[in-house]
C-alpha cells in the first residue's frame, strides 16, 4: 500500500534525476555539454558580452534557487497531503487564504526583482554609450544572404568575414538593404538588428586574437540559416597589413588566372561583385571579393575557401544556398547559373585566388565609388530611381550620370541617352515604351545580349523609365 | 430529475444538427474536435521540423519547405490548437458554471466557430495549392512584401489570420455580454468560479488586442494588393511600425492562451484536493493585473532593435512586474493542496505539472526581461525553450488537464486513468526532454528559425537528443488520442459529479440537457454547488420550468461561407470577393428575419 502511494512520485524521481545530471554534466563542459560550442554566449571573450554573461549568471542563480523553493514546497504539498484511504468522510479544513502570507509571497519576489533590476539597468546603459576615445566605427551591412562590411575611415569594403584589430574598441554601425536581419557575434557581443530604414550600433572592444562566430539572427528569408560570418580578431601590424591588402585587385600569375581575370568581366561576374583596384569590377549587389583569398569562407561563411569550393559555387549556387541571388535572374525571380565550363569557372576561381598586388596604374575609381553607394544619406532598399539603378546592379555596366558608383564598362554609357535616336545598339527607337520593353526583357530583342532581365516590379521599371529620360 | 418543458425539441442527431446548431455545448464540442484535429497537423509540422534537424547538413527538408513548416507550425498551434481549444471550454463551460441557459448571442457564436473554421480552411488551402506562407508566424515586414514574399502563400497568412481574428473577436464580444449580464441569481463577481473569471478577463483582452493586429493585418494586405507603402521602407513607410502593432497584440496574445489554462488549474486543483482555492480574490486581481501588464509589455520582443536605453530600460521593467502576479498564482496553487486530500487523478497530475513546467518558463521570463541578456537570447533556441515551457508545458498540459476534468460533463463517459497516466508521465517527460536542452543551445548561440547547421559548432548532440525528446512526445500524444476515442465507445458511464467537485457545472447530469439547468440555480455562495452538497445539505429542487431555447438556423453558417469567399477571393480573383459580399449580405439579411425563438 505505502509503496503502491508513492509510486507516481518515484516515477517522477526517475525522471529528474537523470535530467538533473545531464544537465549538471554539461553544466561542467562534458564533450556533450554546452559551453563549448564556437558560437556560445557564456564564455564571452569582450567586456560587454562579459556584462551580459555576469547578469545571465546572477539571474540563473536566482531562478534555480527560486525553482527549488517552488518545486520543492510542490513536492511537500503532494506527497504530505496526499489522499489516503479512509478520508472520504472527513473533510480537510475549508482554509479560504492567509493574508499575511499572500503579503509575503508578493513582497519578496518584488525584492528579488530589485536585484535583478539594477545590473540590469546599468548594463542597459553601459551598452549605449560607447567609448568617445580611440574607437572606430564599422559598418556592418545585411543583405539576403550575406554581410557587407565597411570601414568607411580606411575606403575598404569587404565581406562575411570582418577582420578588427585587438584592443581597440569599435562601434558597429548596422542597416540592410532589403529586409531586417541581426548581427551577432556571441562571443564578443549581444545582437543588434539590421534595419533597412534606419541605422542602429553597437560596440565592443575586442581583447583576444583569433577566430569569433557570428550569424544573421532575424529570420531574413530561404537562406536565412546560411547568412553566417566570421570576425577574425588580429594584431594592429596584421590589421594594417590586411588593410594594404583590400586595395589591391588580384595578380593573376597563371595562365588559367589570367584567364579568369577576362571571364570575371564577360561572363558579367563584375555586375555585382567589386574588387578594389579592378576598375571593371564595380558591382555591388553581390559580396565584394576584393583579398578574396584572405578569407576562410565562401558564401556566407558555408563553404571552406578552396578554388575547387569555388568552382562548386559558382556552378551549383542553389544547390548549396537555396535561393542565393546570384547568377543570372529569372523572370519568377529566382537565378540561374551564368552559363560557363568547368574549366572556366575554375579558371575565375584561380583569379580571386590570386594574392593581392598593387593595382597597375588605373587608381582604384570603383572602390571610392562603392564607398559612397548608398551612403547615409540614402537608405538603401528605397526605391528611389538612383537605388534601383544600385540594387538591381545596372550600375554593374552601366556608366549613369548622377548615380554613384555607376561607372560600368561593360554596357552603353547611359549619359545623354535622350539625345540618341535608338537604343539596344540600334534595334529600337529611343520611346519610353521600348526602354520599358528592352529593360524587361533584352534577349527578346538581342538574343545574345550580355544585358540581363533583372526583376523588377511595373512601379520600380517606371522609375528607371522615369530617369532614364531625364539624361537629356 | 424532473424533465422541463422544453419549446421546441431540438433535432439531437445527424449532420444537419450540427450545421444549424446554436446550443453553446455542441459549439463547444465543435471547437474542441476541430482544435484537436489542427494540433495533430500542428504536432505533424512539429515533427518535420525536429526530423529535419536531427542531424546536421539535413536535406530531410528543403530550406523553403522547412521555413514553411514552421510558419505553419507556429500560426495553427497558437491560433488553431490553444485559442480554439480555450474557446471550446468557454463555450461549453462558462454558461453552465455561471448558471445560464446559453451565452447572451447563440447566433453569433454560431457564427464565430463557422468564421473560425473557414479561416482554419483557407490557412491549410494552402498545402492544397502548394504556396505556403514562409514568414513566421510573426511575418515580419517587409519580408512580408510582395516583393520579398512574391506568390500567394504570404496571403494565405494575411487572409486566414484575419479570418481568426474575426472569429475570436465576435466570440469576445458574446462572453464578455453573457459572464457580465447572465449570471444567475445571486452569482455576484466575487462568486464567480475562478475560471469563469479567467474566461473573462482573457475575452477583454481579445476585444482590446485583436483590433491592432486587425488594422495591421490590413495593412500588409492593402501593400500587397493595392500598391499602398505602409511597410516599404524609402517609400515613406515603416518597417518597425508592424513590430509594435504586432506586439501591441502579440503579447496580449500570451496571456489570452495562458490565462484560460490557469483557470482550469485553479478550478481542478480545489477539487481534487477538497479545499477552496486559496486566496480566491488574490486570484482574481493577480488575473486581472496580469491582464493589464499585458498591453504594457509590448516592446519586450524588441530589445535588439535598437529603441534607445531608457525605453529599454521601461519595457525591461514592466516586464518585470509580471512576475509578481505570476508568483502569487503559483503560491496560491501549491497552497490550495497543502491542508488538502489531494487525489492524484490525471487531470490533477496535469494540474501539478502545469505549475512545476509554467515555473520554469516564467523564471527564463525573468530572465528575457532584461534586455543585456536578451540580446544573447532574443531570437537564439533560448527563447523556444522558454515560449514552449509557457505554451506547451503551460498552455497544453493545462488544456489536457481540462479535458481530463470535464471530459465526463462532454461526453457522459470517463477517460481511462490508466492510460491517462501513462499519457501523463511519457508527456512530462518528451516534454521536457524536448524543451529543456533548447536553454543550452541557444546558450550555445544556435538562433532559431533555421533549416540546417554545419556540423562542429557544438550543436550536434542536443539537436539529436531534442528531437528524440519530440518523438516520445508525439507517442504521449497518441496514446491521449487512444483515450478519447476509447472512453468515447466503451468508457464508464459517468454521474452528475463524478469528481465531488464545486462549481455549478457539476450540479446537472453528465452530458448536460439542452436547456442546462431545468430551473435556473440561485446562488448563495462562493462555490455554490460545494455549499449545498457540505453545507445546506440541501439541493436546490429542479421544479419544472418552461424553457425557451433559440432555434437552430443555418443563417450563421452562410455568413460564414461568404466571409469565407471574400477572404479567398483575394488569393484567387476578387470575383470570389463580390461573391461572397453577397453571400454574406443575403446571409445577415435571412438571419435578421429569421424567427429567434418558437
Amino acid at each position: 500500500m505505502q509503496q503502491h502511494r508513492f509510486h507516481p512520485l518515484m516515477k517522477m524521481l526517475r525522471t529528474v534525476v537523470p535530467l538533473g545530471a545531464a544537465v549538471l554534466l554539461a553544466g561542467c563542459g562534458g564533450p556533450a555539454g554546452f559551453g563549448t560550442g564556437k558560437q556560445t554566449t557564456i564564455e564571452p571573450l569582450t567586456q560587454n558580452a562579459e556584462v551580459v554573461q555576469h547578469i545571465y549568471a546572477l539571474v540563473t542563480w536566482i531562478d534555480i534557487a527560486i525553482f527549488i523553493v517552488v518545486a520543492g514546497l510542490l513536492a511537500f504539498a503532494v506527497i504530505r497531503y496526499r489522499a489516503r484511504p479512509g478520508q472520504e468522510n472527513e473533510l480537510p479544513k475549508q482554509v479560504h487564504g492567509n493574508v499575511l502570507m499572500e503579503l509575503t509571497w508578493t513582497i519578496i519576489p518584488a525584492i528579488i526583482l530589485i536585484f535583478i533590476a539594477v545590473p540590469t539597468w546599468s548594463g542597459i546603459f553601459h551598452a549605449a554609450h560607447p567609448p568617445t576615445e580611440g574607437a572606430y566605427t564599422v559598418e556592418a551591412i545585411g543583405h539576403q544572404w550575406f554581410w557587407e562590411f565597411r570601414y568607411p575611415d580606411h575606403g575598404v569594403v569587404t565581406a562575411n568575414e570582418l577582420v578588427l584589430p585587438a584592443n581597440k574598441p569599435v562601434v558597429i554601425k548596422t542597416r540592410s538593404v532589403d529586409v531586417i536581419h541581426s548581427f551577432w557575434v556571441p562571443r564578443l557581443s549581444g545582437k543588434i538588428d539590421s534595419f533597412p530604414d534606419h541605422v542602429n550600433q553597437i560596440w565592443f572592444k575586442p581583447v583576444k586574437i583569433g577566430l569569433y562566430y557570428g550569424q544573421c539572427a532575424e529570420f531574413c528569408g530561404t537562406s536565412h540559416a546560411n547568412m553566417r560570418f566570421r570576425v577574425h580578431v588580429v594584431s594592429e601590424g596584421d590589421f594594417n597589413t590586411w588593410l594594404q591588402h583590400e586595395k589591391e585587385p588580384p595578380q593573376p600569375t597563371s595562365e588559367d588566372a589570367k584567364a579568369g581575370q577576362q571571364l570575371f568581366v564577360t561572363k558579367t561576374c563584375i555586375a555585382c561583385h567589386s574588387i578594389s583596384g579592378n576598375p571593371m569590377a564595380v558591382g555591388v549587389a553581390g559580396p565584394n571579393l576584393t583579398n578574396l583569398s584572405y578569407r576562410t569562407t565562401i558564401g556566407a561563411g558555408i563553404l571552406e575557401n578552396t578554388q575547387a569550393n569555388i568552382v562548386q559555387w559558382i556552378r551549383h549556387t542553389q544547390s548549396i544556398k537555396p535561393g542565393a541571388k546570384m547568377g543570372v535572374p529569372q523572370e519568377d525571380g529566382s537565378y540561374r547559373p551564368i552559363d560557363m565550363t568547368d574549366q572556366e569557372a575554375a579558371q575565375i576561381a584561380a583569379y580571386l585566388d590570386s594574392p593581392p598586388g598593387p593595382a597597375a596604374g588605373a587608381a582604384p575609381a570603383g572602390q571610392a565609388a562603392a564607398m559612397t553607394t548608398g551612403g547615409a544619406a540614402a537608405p538603401a532598399g528605397g526605391e528611389t530611381a538612383v537605388s534601383l539603378f544600385q540594387s538591381k546592379g545596372c550600375i554593374g555596366c552601366h556608366t549613369i550620370p548622377g548615380v554613384p558608383g555607376a561607372v560600368g564598362k561593360i554596357g552603353p554609357n547611359l549619359e545623354h541617352l535622350m539625345s540618341r535616336p535608338t537604343i539596344a545598339a540600334g534595334k529600337l527607337k529611343n520611346t519610353p515604351e521600348n526602354l520599358h520593353k528592352w529593360i524587361s526583357n533584352p534577349k527578346a530583342i538581342k538574343p545574345d545580349t550580355l544585358m540581363a532581365p533583372l526583376p523588377m516590379t511595373p512601379q520600380e521599371l517606371d522609375t528607371v523609365v522615369a530617369y532614364l529620360e531625364t539624361l537629356k | 430529475m424532473t424533465e422541463a418543458a422544453l419549446h421546441p425539441s431540438y433535432p439531437k442527431s445527424g449532420l444537419w444538427s450540427w450545421l444549424t446548431t446554436v446550443d453553446h455545448k455542441r459549439i463547444g464540442i465543435l471547437y474542441g474536435v476541430t482544435a484537436l484535429i489542427l494540433l495533430c497537423i500542428g504536432g505533424t509540422e512539429a515533427m518535420l521540423i525536429r526530423t529535419q534537424l536531427i542531424v546536421p547538413n539535413n536535406t530531410f527538408l528543403s530550406a523553403d519547405t522547412f521555413n514553411a513548416m514552421f510558419t505553419m507550425h507556429g500560426v495553427t498551434m497558437i491560433f488553431m490548437f490553444v485559442m480554439p481549444m480555450n474557446a471550446a471550454f468557454f463555450n461549453y463551460m462558462v454558461p453552465l458554471q455561471i448558471g445560464a441557459r446559453d451565452v447572451a448571442f447563440p447566433r453569433l457564436n454560431a457564427l464565430s466557430y463557422w468564421v473560425f473554421l473557414f479561416g482554419a480552411l483557407l490557412f491549410h488551402t494552402s498545402f492544397l495549392v502548394g504556396h505556403l506562407p514562409e514568414v513566421g508566424w510573426f511575418g515580419y515586414a517587409n519580408l512580408t512584401t510582395e516583393k520579398y514574399s512574391p506568390g500567394m502563400g504570404t496571403d494565405f497568412w494575411v487572409i486566414g489570420l484575419q479570418l481568426l481574428g474575426l472569429a475570436s473577436l465576435i466570440a469576445s464580444i458574446n462572453f464578455i455580454t453573457t459572464i457580465v449580464n447572465m449570471r444567475a441569481p445571486g452569482m455576484t463577481a466575487m462568486r464567480m468560479p475562478l475560471y469563469t473569471w479567467t474566461a473573462l478577463i482573457t475575452n477583454i483582452l481579445l476585444l482590446l488586442a485583436l483590433p491592432v493586429i486587425t488594422v495591421a493585418l490590413a495593412q500588409v494586405l492593402f501593400d500587397r494588393h493595392f500598391g499602398t507603402k505602409i511597410y516599404e521602407p524609402g517609400e515613406g513607410g515603416s518597417v518597425i511600425l508592424w513590430q509594435h502593432l504586432f506586439w501591441v497584440f502579440g503579447h496580449p496574445e500570451v496571456y489570452i492562451l495562458i490565462l484560460p489554462p490557469m483557470g482550469i488549474v485553479s478550478e481542478i486543483l480545489p477539487t481534487f484536493s477538497r479545499k477552496p482555492l486559496f486566496g480566491y480574490s488574490a486570484m482574481v486581481y493577480a488575473t486581472a493585473g496580469i491582464g493589464f501588464l499585458a498591453f504594457t509589455v509590448w516592446a519586450h520582443h524588441m530589445f535588439t532593435v535598437g529603441m534607445g536605453p531608457w525605453a529599454t530600460a521601461i519595457f525591461s521593467a514592466s516586464t518585470m512586474l509580471i512576475a509578481i502576479p505570476t508568483g502569487v498564482k503559483i503560491f496560491n496553487w501549491i497552497f490550495t493542496m497543502v491542508g488538502g486530500q489531494v487525489r492524484l487523478t490525471t487531470a490533477c497530475l496535469f494540474s501539478i505539472g502545469f505549475i512545476a513546467m509554467f515555473t520554469i518558463g516564467g523564471l527564463s521570463g525573468v530572465m528575457h526581461a532584461s534586455p543585456p541578456i536578451d540580446t544573447q537570447q532574443q531570437d537564439s533556441y533560448f527563447v523556444v525553450a522558454h515560449f514552449h515551457y509557457v505554451l506547451v508545458a503551460g498552455a497544453a498540459q493545462g488544456l489536457l488537464a481540462g479535458i481530463y476534468y470535464w471530459f465526463p460533463k462532454f461526453t457522459g463517459r470517463m477517460m481511462s486513468e490508466k492510460l491517462g497516466k501513462i499519457h501523463f508521465w511519457l508527456n512530462i517527460i518528451g516534454v521536457n526532454l524536448t524543451f529543456f536542452p533548447m536553454h543550452f543551445l541557444g546558450a550555445d548561440g544556435m538562433p532559431r528559425r533555421i533549416y540546417t547547421y554545419p556540423s562542429g559548432m557544438g550543436f550536434d548532440f542536443w539537436n539529436f537528443w531534442i528531437t528524440m525528446g519530440a518523438y516520445i512526445t508525439a507517442v504521449s500524444g497518441l496514446i491521449f488520442l487512444i483515450n478519447v476515442w476509447t472512453s468515447l465507445r466503451n468508457g464508464e458511464k459517468a454521474s452528475a459529479d463524478p469528481w465531488d467537485a464545486r462549481t455549478l457545472e457539476w450540479a446537472i447530469s453528465s452530458p448536460p440537457p439542452e436547456y442546462n439547468f431545468a430551473k435556473l440555480p440561485t446562488v448563495t455562495a462562493r462555490d455554490d454547488f460545494w455549499h449545498r452538497k457540505y453545507e445546506l445539505k440541501n439541493f436546490q429542487p429542479e421544479g419544472p420550468a418552461h424553457v425557451e431555447l433559440p432555434n437552430p438556423t443555418a443563417w450563421p453558417l452562410v455568413v460564414g461561407i461568404g466571409l469565407a469567399l471574400l477572404g479567398y477571393g483575394f488569393i484567387f480573383g476578387y470575383a470570389l470577393s463580390f461573391i461572397g459580399v453577397a453571400i454574406t449580405i443575403i446571409g445577415a439579411y435571412g438571419w435578421s428575419f429569421a424567427k429567434f425563438e418558437g
